[in-house]
């Protein structure tokens, strides 16, 4: 909302500068956007008249200008083309200081001096050209040469404020409404009633008639004619205003009607009345497929509804006796019955429409107007008789059209404001305050709230004035008397927390994770949670699309199934600026489609039936992924991150399968190893259970497994497996045909659940005594086929040597033709110790035995060597 | 040698044996060297011994004069070879250590004079995240989390944004093609973890909501279409409009340091009333004026306000026996002014010459 300065001062005497008066504004909640100075800086701008143009030796983009400035003849240096000789022309003479603040001096310019400026319009903040000179005239049109700009022009000093207002505050879309809270600020009386206005006609030969059809759509509508009306153009005042409050003036009778708008805030509509049927204005509901060609020249289709906006009601439409539509109510009137020339009988519409209904035909056919945006918040429905009182005294007072009807209103009489009770203690709770009743009502007497005491206590009641549909709980007039005292004077007070500030278990974990990665040389980075449509396929990575209904555009329309995508696009986008040797890491969400989820989402026990809502939202899971891409990086990189990852929280129950291995359980949607001598893993993918999330984990559709294998290397990647057979991540190498485009080495690939590995690593571990007699130390290696799984061995010696095994690990991998076909050597360190005794060769060479004998059976393995 | 028969001979060799490994310790120049005469020193067969076994054959009254010459000699040599000894030790050390030498500029810087590979780096958003959350944790408040896709009904209704509400205009969101039209979306603010708080937990609540947020702005400069947000919630007895004044201002010192403070004024939002923006002096100049803040001393940085009644009612809080409020403000953006980016999209672009110089303090 653009404020003029000398229009808000008609509703208020104020004599603030203009920067304490923006600091009012803001401390109001009207944030001033930007402070235009109208006529500042023209002093010293005089007209001038072109004598002469010379060209200058030695330069093509100046030239040498001798004009008449009024005191004398005098040379300039300017370096416009625009301009011919007898021109007038703005001069700013030496010691004028511009808008903007630059100062004019005398200066010389290749040897030619220069004393003073001819000025472009947008040097002069009179306008928006600055290709060339402003032109004032060419001497036939009476500028006299001399005279100040500001006078030859007829500017007159005004300063515009430009407003931010709230979007539940109508009454500040207009200056009366900017001034009541101005005044209330600033203790000054509010002039309103005084504007003058013109008042109701007797004569009824010019009746108009009004209907309203549809009373949910309209409340009140009125009308009021006017005759012998004369189209000309506004005077300057009312033009200079529209123009400064950014609207354009069109002739007399449209300008009242915005002028009116601007000043109170109530939209209004003036019909050529020779142009209705009946003389009549109807409100009515628009008819599916109607249309109607409104002052914009654009053909409009009403009474359709559109995707996804609720068709409570239709479009309100106005139309004349015949029921032709003659206007979108509240929005814009049509071309048919528009004011031109030939006018001469004005029919003037004012109402109150629906502020939904208006807000869903605005949205529907995609049209906002200042008409609009005002119905849209909800103007006040008491203000019709006034809007068409003083558009019929602008246009009427001075005899430019003669008032022939009374206001005609159909629909409520009257509005009965709002009563809400206020209790100061209540205020005071909400305030932090210590206001008592008698400071507290005449601040809001001067916002327009009439208080009506109680005998009995403090509290009392409060009359909402019809023009602040904003207010409308006891809450909302605290809001107001907090506005009014002003924010800044309400003293700040502590509160202190009663409770310890920590972060949760997971939280902390999350914390650790990152300085894992960062402490592995990994970029923390962040992708777009929105991919393109087919990309994650393109990956390898299939399952059911969850779609934007409307993206910005389509290569982010899809949300994500994986980070995978993310890491390999960085990845790419800094190979291609030759950083491409890194590391790189993502903590994030990932999202699956409710067709790639078995079954219905459950709720966990005991969960509120306030959740149940939950089960239509999409599960979504919290991971990190990163990817391996440093000189010599593979998939060992990743299971070595994994191992320090794993070893960050002391976790040790968790095996790698292959992926290519893993076989899918169709029943419970993961995989299980037949090549594997485990027993049966009926595992099923992990989605932990954040505490945030009401959900029991679900199961996700067998398909789709390979939401976490996919993009990955079948031979070079495994599942991270726990010992309950969940599924919580993959740890391998992806695809090289990923990234085969932009990079010929191995890029490692680590991705795990985040709530998958909370509940492996959360619970504190117990101490265990170390044994005070020395370790023993012993090495296995067993020849076996190449589909046996390192992992799985070890696992087997572990149990194998029972409690006295304190680590078991691999330390060689071997391949030879020697071998045999098909075959790997495997070798082994077991450490062990005994917590009571010294362990003998003897105890040693039994544990052996043991081993080899059950290794060898189990895997089919024999001793290297034997 | 010459033959030993007396006094004199002995003191005379004696003497002419000092002088000789004299010139011999003060011409070594390599601990090598000097440890070649160091037998005919301190050797068992040296001249030296010789002389004192020599001693028993001198007449009594001449063994001790005698006896003292040769110990003389004997410890003077000694000494002067120790010396010696630990000279050309340390200079041999000194020369090795020189040998030594590395040129620790050879040492491959990685890219961009960054140890790429060794150390990695947390994105300038989570560092803000994590010192945000540091700071509120030191203020007694917990972190909650929550989902990033939402409901209409956590996202907008129990927040007093019913549907159709004009308000709504506020948020463009981006809803999912899921279920019923606009019923599922990408959640525009980080609120409803504030609802699902609510709901869950029983006053008192002290509670900062971390996350990232969506809406359907077109990027630009200022403006991510995914960023993140930090929202606080207070709910206890008596909280007040100044207890939210106040606690706005402890947290901007808290944060930003002790010259620089908040102010309220006024501002609409649905689920807060009275609601405020709140702006802190620009950090850039301290509140003094400068470009960043257009030379008015203030930054705004969120909005603010007691919680609504009807949130409270929504979620089944008493708002007459409880009362609270609400804040919230971009990580995105305050990383923008605190590295002063001129274009915020720098912080999804990943490029790893940004984030390798990116120093959060």
């Amino acid at each position: 909302m653009r404020v003029p300065l000398t229009w808000l001062q008609e509703f208020t005497p104020l004599s603030l500068e203009y920067e304490e008066l923006g600091v009012v504004f803001d401390s109001l909640g009207l944030v001033v956007a930007s402070i235009t100075r109208v006529g500042e800086g023209l002093d010293g701008v005089v007209v001038s008249k072109v004598l002469e143009i010379e060209p200058i030796k030695g330069a093509d983009k100046i030239r040498k200008v001798t004009v008449d400035t009024g005191l004398g003849i005098t040379e300039i240096v300017c370096g416009a083309n625009n301009f011919a000789v007898g021109d007038f022309v703005p001069m700013a003479t030496v010691g004028a200081v511009l808008p903007g603040g630059f100062e004019i001096k005398a200066r010389k310019m290749k040897g030619v001096a220069s004393n003073g400026m001819l000025c472009s319009s947008t040097e002069l903040g009179l306008g928006e050209d600055s290709s060339g000179l402003m032109i004032l005239g060419s001497g036939s049109n009476g500028l006299e040469i001399g005279l100040p700009i500001k006078e030859a022009l007829g500017i007159v000093n005004e300063c515009v404020f430009d407003l931010e207002t709230e979007g539940n505050r109508p009454d500040a879309l207009s200056i009366a409404g900017v001034a009541r809270d101005v005044a209330a600020k600033l203790k000054l009386p509010f002039l309103l009633d005084s504007l003058p206005r013109l008042s109701s006609s007797n004569d009824s030969t010019f009746m108009p008639s009004v209907v309203i059809e549809s009373p949910e759509l309209c409340s009140r509508f009125s009308a009021q004619v006017l005759t012998d009306v004369k189209v000309e153009a506004s005077d300057a005042r009312i033009s200079r205003r529209l123009i400064q409050c950014g609207m354009r003036p069109i002739n007399s009778l449209v300008d009242a009607s915005n002028y009116v708008m601007l000043e109170i805030g109530q939209p209004t509509h003036p019909y050529d009345f020779d142009l209705l049927n009946a003389k009549t204005l109807k409100v009515r509901s628009a008819w599916v497929g109607e249309t109607l060609e409104t002052l914009d020249g654009v053909t409009r289709v009403l009474g359709e509804s559109v995707k996804g906006v609720t068709d409570e009601t239709g479009d309100a439409v106005i139309c004349d006796g015949s029921d032709k539509v003659i206007g979108i109510a509240g929005i814009m009137g049509g071309a048919s019955s528009e004011i031109s020339d030939s006018t001469t009988t004005v029919v003037l519409e004012a109402a109150y429409f629906d502020p939904m209904a208006i807000a869903r035909t605005s949205r529907r056919i995609g049209l906002r107007s200042e008409a609009s945006q005002r119905f849209e918040r909800g103007v006040d429905p008491m203000a019709l008789e006034l809007a068409q009182e003083r558009y019929a005294y602008l246009i009427g007072a001075k005899g430019s059209a003669r008032l022939a009807s009374p206001v005609v209103i159909a629909g409520q009489k009257k509005v009965e404001p709002k009563k809400i009770r206020v209790r100061p203690n209540r205020v005071n709770t909400i305030l932090g305050t210590n206001l008592s009743s008698s400071e507290i009502t005449p601040i809001l007497n001067s916002l327009g709230f009439e208080t009506l005491g109680t005998d009995t206590t403090e509290d009392f009641e409060v009359s909402i004035p019809t023009f602040r549909p904003d207010a409308e709980r006891e809450i909302d007039v605290i809001e107001e008397i907090a506005r009014i005292i002003g924010y800044q004077e309400i003293s700040p007070t502590q509160v202190y927390s009663p409770k310890v500030g920590r972060l949760s278990a997971f939280q902390e974990m999350v914390r650790k994770i990152r300085q894992v990665f960062v402490g592995l040389g990994s970029n923390e980075i962040w992708t777009n949670t929105l991919v393109a449509p087919n990309e994650q396929e393109s990956f390898g990575v299939i399952g059911e699309n969850i779609s934007a209904s409307r993206p910005l555009t389509k290569d982010e329309s899809v949300l994500r199934r994986t980070l995978l995508l993310g890491l390999v696009n960085t990845y790419r986008k800094n190979a291609l600026n030759n950083l491409g040797e890194a590391r790189f890491f993502e903590i994030g969400h990932i999202f699956f489609h409710p067709k790639d989820v078995l079954g219905d989402l459950k709720l966990n026990d005991g969960q509120s039936e306030q959740f149940e809502i939950e089960k239509l939202r999409p599960y979504e899971s919290e991971r990190v992924s990163s990817i391996f891409a440093l000189a010599g990086d593979d998939a060992k990189s990743a299971v070595e991150a994994l191992y320090a990852l794993l070893a960050e929280f002391s976790i040790s129950e968790v095996k790698i399968v292959p992926i290519d291995k893993a076989t899918v359980d169709q029943e419970h949607g993961y995989n299980r190893s037949t090549n594997l001598s485990l027993t049966e893993i009926s595992s099923q993918l992990y989605f932990g259970g954040p505490t945030w999330h009401p959900m029991e984990p679900p199961q996700i559709n067998s398909t789709v497994a390979n939401i976490f294998s996919g993009g990955l290397h079948p031979a070079r990647s495994g599942f991270i497996v726990t010992e309950k057979n969940e599924v919580i991540g993959v740890v391998g190498e992806i695809d090289p045909e990923i990234t085969a485009d932009f990079s010929k080495g191995r890029v490692g690939y680590l991705d795990i659940d985040l709530n998958g590995l909370f509940a492996l690593g959360s619970s504190p571990s117990r101490y265990q005594s170390i044994s005070r007699f020395p370790i023993a130390e012993t090495d296995l290696a067993f020849v076996v086929d190449e589909s046996v799984a390192s992992e799985d061995i070890r696992k087997a010696i572990v149990d194998l040597t029972g409690e006295i095994a304190k680590r078991i690990y691999l330390f060689d991998v071997y391949r030879d033709a020697s071998l045999g076909s098909g075959k790997k050597s495997l070798a082994y360190r077991l450490i062990l110790s005994d917590p009571f005794k010294t362990l003998t060769d003897e105890d040693v060479a039994v544990i052996r035995d043991t081993v080899i004998k059950g290794v060898g059976e189990m895997f089919k393995a024999s001793l290297r060597g034997v | 040698m010459v033959e030993i028969n007396s006094y004199d001979d002995l003191v005379a060799a004696a003497n002419e044996a000092a002088q000789r490994f004299a010139a011999k310790i003060d011409s070594a120049i390599s601990v090598n060297e000097l440890m070649e005469i160091e037998p005919g020193i301190k050797g068992k067969k040296s001249a030296f011994v010789e002389f004192r076994k020599f001693l028993g054959r001198l007449e009594p009254d001449e063994r001790p004069s005698a006896g003292a010459i040769v110990q003389e000699i004997v410890s003077n040599l000694n000494q002067a070879f120790d010396t010696k000894f630990q000279a050309l030790k340390e200079i041999e050390r000194k020369i090795s250590l020189q040998e030594d030498r590395l040129d620790l500029t050879e040492v491959i810087a990685g890219l961009a004079g960054s140890p790429v590979g060794m150390r990695g780096k947390l994105h300038p958003v989570t560092q803000a995240r994590e010192k945000l959350e540091d700071t509120f944790l030191g203020m007694g408040f917990s972190v909650e989390e929550g989902p990033e896709i939402e409901t209409d009904w956590f996202n907008f209704e129990a927040l007093n944004i019913p549907p159709s509400h004009p308000a709504r205009g506020m948020w463009d969101t981006f809803y999912l093609d899921i279920g019923e039209p606009e019923t599922i979306l990408l959640r525009t603010h980080t609120s409803p973890v504030q609802v699902r708080v609510m709901m869950t937990q029983k006053p008192p609540i002290y509670s900062v909501m971390p996350g990232r947020c969506f809406r359907r702005d077109t990027p630009d400069a200022r403006h991510l279409a995914v960023f993140h947000q930090i929202e606080g919630l207070v709910i206890d007895k008596g909280i007040t409009f100044a207890s939210l004044a106040g606690t706005i201002d402890r947290f901007t010192t808290a944060y930003f340091g002790p010259n620089i403070h908040a102010r309220l004024r006024p501002a609409y939002f649905p689920f807060t009333e009275p609601s405020a923006e709140f702006e802190i002096n620009c950090t850039i100049c301290e509140g003094h004026g400068c470009r960043t803040c257009s030379n008015t001393g203030w930054i705004e940085l969120g909005g603010c306000g007691m919680v609504d009644p009807n949130v409270f009612l929504a979620v089944g809080i008493d708002p007459e026996e409880w009362s609270g409020f609400a804040f919230g403000f971009g990580i995105d953006r305050l990383v923008q002014m605190r590295y002063s980016l001129p274009d915020i999209r720098v912080l999804i672009e990943n490029d790893l010459r940004h984030s390798m110089s990116s120093r959060y303090n």
